[in-house]
């Protein structure tokens, strides 16, 4: 899980300074995050790699304005890959891309098991974008990404009890969106 | 009363610790049962095997990141390293003189006019009356006297790169002009107007810049700063960069960046002060002070007022932050635009504190938040500008903080000004605004295009976002791109502004947020006001207007359920006791409950609508923006008029003229359909 801690501080200090080696380990550190978000949001791998180049390109070139006492470098490469999804559904008609692919990584092996489990990430992201943006968000960052409720505040800018509340109500909206996907009880837990 | 977020939560954080999802089902209370299935989706969820991009693509993209890295960092001047901000105006436009400086070449005894705005003259000397009217590129010399009148402004541009620009109603001679190769001796004597001087730094001691008044001079060694002189003689000196030393009947004071000094011959000189700027509208006028955009100024009789400024007036102040946080007004003018103008507020003072959120830049506390623009050289204890809006309820919102008091970067001798380079006019936005309610969602974007009408093509056009309104509301604000290469002759680039506003505007009632896009070039700063598009942003839903998810699900649209899907065949309990509870049907229960709210929420919003007179829908529609119930009852409990959307006041249970009308109810401003989707 991704954490804001005084090791990233450092890193992006260094950074700042024009280590590439910090920035480096920065990019490891988030890609995974960001990538999956943005998965969830556009439904699309191959998409969500360009948009997520596309962030850390966007960091690159802010790097040096970045203020760390404004808000944490985690919080704002999710803000930006927020926005540029949302930019992406502007710009194609408000679309959600949910498609088959063969050569999803995760699915190597038993094209049996691949199937199931191919399908299990296209529900939850069909049934994630029927949430509020709100609610949707949360649910991607609490349980897919698996940040705290704390650092998903800082994100979205809401209190801790306002993202409890997105919380749960986003969870009741989530199931009864998997429910009528025809999403089994057994494949809900 | 349980609250069920809280108790979810507690359940998450067990899973989260480790415990299994079984184990934590089966520790959950009676009243909780109906999280059960949530635990169990957040588990699922949580363990789904999600995607993974293909290594080596992320492996590549992170070599390109370093690449591009690597080339920024080694090419990368601080010129643009911080935010722009509209104080950085007369910055850029010192650029744009010193190039033309060069362009022209005049005579070390000589002055270049340039920038002629309305009626500028000039008379051979002190005492002579030959007025001519002068117009750009024409020179003026040692002895001449330069005037000018309403409106008008004129540059004056100096061999080796320093200039000085008068304003409206300015007087002047340069009883003093020579010079060398790189030096300049000027003495410039002011009679009347402000005068804005930026002065190359000098090579060695042979240069020297003074700005005579009737009632003081200012000297100076490589900075910027101005001279106001009023009808009277009183000046005021201000500084923006560098050192300036004042005499003055005797006195001598060393102003220092932000800071400035009146002189007048009933008080002598005043010691120095940091500064104030405001442009806004006035709200009140009184005999000792005015109130302008929320901000209070005093005033007395040395307060210099033009143009008789009533309420409501955009007025322009100009004054000082005096002991005891007084900020006295030394100037009240109408603001001349043609054009509305936002509303402007600075002022500059020492770095006290930098806090999370509020910092202490001199004797004012000021918010900042993840909008902010900070200067990120700033340390405590320097000389800082804070541009700052004034928020409802009174506090100050720091919109930028920048660090003052450095030499702004030399300015260039030798760079030639390309001739073929459209004029900064010939570009020109289209559309030149846009508006739109944003009661959709807090991600918002607008599309342009930038068309150069010109006969030339412009280069390395650079475009930056600026809030001007509502920085309280906005997270981020940016324009895609930031940089375009070139625009030929007649040709055209789009551009993208994107919106992305933080946790307030969920809330936000009557309000808008404005984010402005300003243009420059090579020919020009960033900051190019008669070329730049406003994107504004209401709060709210227009009436005739129809939201558009910012996402939608394509297939087969949003579902809906039938209320016996949520309700069940049998009444609920739970749902009954509530209805006879506030006295309400229970489909009406039911139907919030449908809306996936839970009974202990259901509960709260009646009683708080009970207590209050607020209408159970205005509640839920706050709970479904993402307040917390805490923040949700401070409001409710703060609004004196009940009637937020018009509904009138409930009657009382224990009124005398409305006997056996029973307890109080709270009132829904419409029966929820239990099948509609929140």
């Amino acid at each position: 899980m991704p954490v804001t801690d005084h090791h990233t501080g450092e890193l992006l200090a260094r950074a700042q300074k024009g280590n590439s080696e910090a920035l480096g380990s920065l990019y490891d550190r988030y890609y995974t995050g960001v990538f999956h978000y943005l998965y969830y949001r556009v439904g699309d791998v191959h998409l969500a790699e360009d948009l997520a180049s596309e962030v850390f390109f966007r960091m690159v070139h802010r790097l040096s304005d970045f203020q760390p006492r404004a808000t944490s470098l985690q919080a704002w490469l999710f803000q930006v890959a927020r926005n540029m999804v949302i930019d992406h559904y502007r710009k194609n008609n408000n679309r959600v891309n949910v498609e088959l692919h063969e050569d999803v990584a995760a699915l190597d092996g038993d094209p049996t098991q691949a199937a199931e489990q191919r399908l299990t990430h296209e529900q939850l992201t069909r049934a994630l974008n029927g949430l509020m943006p709100d609610q949707r968000d949360v649910i991607i960052l609490r349980f897919i990404i698996g940040m705290s409720l704390a650092q998903t505040g800082q994100i979205l800018h809401k209190s801790e009890d306002a993202v409890k509340g997105l919380q749960r109500r986003g969870l009741l909206e989530l199931r009864t969106h998997m429910r009528e996907w025809k999403v089994e009880d057994e494949k809900l837990g | 009363m349980k609250n069920l977020d809280d108790a979810l939560q507690n359940h998450l954080e067990a899973i989260e610790d480790g415990v299994p999802v079984p184990e934590v089902i089966s520790r959950l209370q009676a009243e909780d049962a109906e999280l059960a299935p949530l635990i169990q989706l957040a588990g699922a969820v949580h363990s789904t095997v999600h995607p993974q991009a293909n290594t080596a693509r992320a492996m590549e993209d992170k070599r390109k990141m370093n690449t591009s890295f690597r080339a920024q960092t080694t090419t990368r001047g601080r010129w643009f390293s911080m935010p722009v901000m509209l104080g950085a105006a007369a910055v850029m436009l010192a650029l744009v003189i010193g190039l033309a400086v060069v362009f022209f070449s005049p005579a070390a005894d000589t002055a270049k006019i340039a920038n002629v705005s309305g009626l500028v003259e000039v008379a051979s000397s002190d005492t002579a009356e030959d007025w001519k009217i002068v117009s750009s590129g024409e020179t003026v010399k040692a002895g001449q006297r330069v005037r000018t009148y309403d409106g008008s402004s004129v540059t004056l541009a100096f061999s080796e790169g320093s200039y000085s620009m008068l304003g409206p109603n300015a007087d002047v001679t340069l009883a003093t002009l020579d010079g060398g190769r790189g030096t300049i001796n000027l003495a410039l004597v002011q009679r009347a107007g402000k005068t804005n001087h930026r002065v190359v730094p000098f090579d060695g001691k042979d240069s020297s810049f003074v700005v005579q008044t009737p009632n003081g001079d200012a000297r100076v060694h490589g900075t910027s700063f101005a001279v106001a002189v009023d009808q009277v003689g009183k000046a005021l000196f201000s500084v923006t960069t560098g050192k300036v030393e004042v005499n003055s009947g005797g006195s001598q004071v060393f102003l220092l960046p932000g800071q400035a000094s009146l002189a007048s011959a009933e008080i002598g000189l005043e010691e120095p002060a940091y500064t104030f700027s405001l442009r806004g509208a006035v709200q009140e006028i009184g005999a000792t002070s005015w109130k302008v955009d929320g901000v209070t100024v005093m005033v007395n009789e040395q307060t210099q007022i033009t143009g008789s400024p009533v309420v409501g007036s955009i007025v322009e102040v100009g004054g000082r932050i005096l002991d005891g946080n007084v900020w006295q007004a030394d100037s009240i003018a109408l603001a001349t635009e043609t054009e509305p103008q936002p509303s402007l507020l600075t002022y500059t003072g020492v770095v006290n504190s930098m806090g999370a959120t509020e910092w202490q830049v001199g004797s004012a506390t000021v918010q900042v938040n993840s909008a902010t623009m900070i200067d990120p050289e700033i340390q405590t204890g320097d000389v800082a500008k804070v541009t700052f809006q004034v928020l409802e309820d009174g506090s100050w919102l720091a919109v930028s903080i920048e660090k003052m008091g450095e030499e702004e970067e030399p300015l260039p001798t030798e760079t030639p000004v390309p001739t073929s380079i459209a004029p900064a006019s010939d570009l020109q936005f289209q559309p030149g605004s846009a508006e739109m309610y944003g009661c959709t969602g807090d991600s918002f974007s607008t599309d342009g295009s930038l068309v150069n009408t010109g006969t030339a093509a412009v280069s390395n056009v650079r475009l930056e976002a600026l809030v001007i309104d509502g920085a309280g509301y906005v997270d981020s604000a940016s324009v895609s791109p930031e940089r375009i290469d070139s625009i030929g002759a007649g040709g055209s680039a789009g551009f993208s502004v994107q919106v992305a506003m933080n946790g307030n505007w969920a809330t936000a009632v009557d309000q808008s947020v404005t984010i402005r896009v300003l243009l420059s070039h090579t020919t020009n700063g960033p900051v190019q006001e008669n070329a730049q598009f406003d994107f504004t942003i209401h709060s709210g839903c227009e009436a005739t207007a129809t939201g558009t998810p910012v996402v939608t699900l394509t297939p087969g649209g949003t579902p809906t359920a039938p209320a016996s899907a949520c309700t069940g065949a049998e009444p609920q309990p739970t749902g009954m006791r509530l209805a006879a509870e506030f006295g309400v049907p229970y489909e009406e229960i039911m139907g919030w409950f449908c809306q996936n709210f839970g009974f202990g929420e259901i509960k709260s919003a009646y009683e708080m609508s009970r207590e209050s007179g607020v209408p159970v829908e205005d509640i839920f529609t706050m709970r479904r923006s993402g307040m917390g119930w805490g923040n949700i009852k401070k409001l409710v409990d703060g609004v004196e008029n009940p009637a937020m959307t018009g509904t009138p006041e409930p009657p009382k249970g224990n009124d005398k003229d409305n006997p056996g009308k029973g307890p109080d109810k709270p009132k829904p401003t419409k029966k929820p359909n239990p099948n509609k989707k929140p």
